[in-house]
């Protein structure tokens, strides 16, 4: 037995890639991690993020926070838009 | 031939739905990006009622996306320029110009008279609020915004599908998501966004399948990648909406209205500089945003860069932070308190306001 870190390319979207300065990143995610443990770590590798409201969709839905997102490909950051 | 004969051929549309298309009512609330192109197709394909909201007048700035309007009509409402040219291009809908703004005044009167909404407002305490209006009235209503490159739709509320607040529970701060103003854009992004908005319109008015209910479609028009993101109806965020109690909010609001400042107007800041103040300035705004201002010329530290740079600001001189609009800098100011910056302020619209009440550049 033993863990293993799996990549995740995680995609920032509308105003947070502005905050961060960066649109996209691939990180690495210990096996077994929840969407809540993603928020917590993106906010201490990102601090702009504590301030503001997004959810994170993991490939195509957005699981709750206790969900684990092993095998997931991609993390989407989504923000609401104001603008029309 | 008729004017619909293209789409009553069509086995989604037939005779009985282009009769459902005559008999349905459609409330557009604002007439801008979104809603111009939304507009255009709704009255093409013969939508039989449909209200227009919007209290603003035609700005010429408006003009490269908002494809209703011209450089005659500047300084017009636009609820009513955009009535007089559908009503040229289609003579069949009934068409009523609401030349005021959605407020929690006048919300769940209007919406209350039409079946479907479309969400083409720019600001988000208004897509909460059509969000829970719709759900007190048992309306679906057709989101769409956009911000920079990327457009987000979804239909919410649709029997008894998810709303907006069951994908965005927690409401963010009006200045935390800046408006095209502050941002810039390019109008084919809200032009291609309002027509998928009318798209999903004219398919819940036809009852087709495949309405975007429960899913949020993403595009992203520099990479041209959408994303299709599924999510459930939460019934505590339901909740939420249908306890809201907007009648009560109107007194508030105006109670509201004068407190919370932490800005500054540029006429104040002309005054205090004026008096030979001593001011630390600092531009949040990224290194290649222009206009420069060499009146207000200190510290250029982008926001991001901002907690990990803050020790760079001399803490004993009173900090006048800005950007291009005065959004990035009010974030500014939080975080500068957060650590403990005590005489922090925001430059209220930021240098484009600065620049045109002070009329100034290089001055």
């Amino acid at each position: 037995m033993h863990t293993t870190d799996t990549t995740i390319t995680v995609r920032y979207f509308g105003l947070l890639a502005e905050h961060i300065g960066i649109g996209e990143e691939r990180l690495q995610f210990p096996t077994g991690t929840t969407v809540q443990q993603v928020r917590g770590s993106l906010c201490e590798r990102h601090p702009a993020l504590r301030n503001l409201k997004y959810r994170i969709a993991v490939d195509t839905s957005l699981p709750a926070d206790g969900a684990i997102i092993d095998g997931c490909a991609e993390l989407a950051l989504l923000p609401p838009f104001a603008g029309g | 031939m008729g004017r619909y004969d293209r789409q009553i051929t069509l086995e989604q549309v037939g005779l009985g739905g282009q009769a459902r298309l005559q008999h349905a009512a459609v409330l557009v609330v604002g007439a801008g990006g979104l809603g111009c192109p939304a507009l255009q197709y709704l009255v093409a394909a013969g939508v039989g009622r449909i209200g227009i909201m919007d209290g603003d007048t035609v700005a010429i700035t408006n003009l490269h996306r908002q494809t209703l309007f011209n450089a005659g009509d500047v300084g017009r409402k636009k609820a009513v320029v955009a009535v007089e040219r559908l009503n040229a291009q289609n003579p069949d809908p009934e068409l009523l110009a609401l030349p005021f703004h959605l407020s929690t005044a006048n919300a769940l009167d209007t919406i209350s008279g039409y079946d479907l909404v479309l969400d083409c407002t720019d600001d988000i305490p208004t897509r909460y609020l059509v969000n829970d209006v719709c759900v007190q009235a048992g309306k679906p209503f057709i989101h769409g915004s956009i911000h920079r490159f990327e457009g987000q739709v979804s239909v919410f509320n649709h029997l008894n599908g998810p709303t907006y607040r069951c994908l965005f529970p927690d409401q963010p701060e009006r200045d935390q998501v800046p408006s095209c103003a502050a941002t810039g854009v390019l109008g084919v992004v809200p032009g291609t966004i309002g027509c998928m908005q009318a798209t999903e319109a004219l398919k819940v008015i036809l009852g087709m399948q495949g309405v975007l209910s429960g899913k949020l479609l993403i595009q992203d028009f520099i990479s041209q990648t959408l994303r299709a993101i599924s999510f459930q109806r939460d019934p505590a965020q339901v909740c939420v909406a249908m306890q809201r109690d907007i009648s009560a909010e109107q007194d508030e609001r105006r109670a509201c209205a004068t407190q919370e400042h932490d800005g500054i107007s540029g006429e104040e800041l002309q005054h205090a500089l004026d008096r030979n103040e001593r001011w630390q300035f600092l531009d949040v705004r990224e290194l290649h945003e222009e206009p420069q201002v060499d009146r207000l010329q200190g510290h250029r530290i982008p926001l991001h860069e901002l907690s990990t740079r803050i020790g760079e600001l001399d803490l004993a001189l009173p900090t006048l932070v800005y950007c291009q609009s005065g959004v990035r800098s009010k974030l500014a100011v939080k975080l500068l308190r957060e650590h403990g910056v005590a005489e922090v302020s925001s430059l209220e619209g930021g240098v484009l306001a600065w620049i045109t009440e002070v009329n100034e550049l290089n001055t």
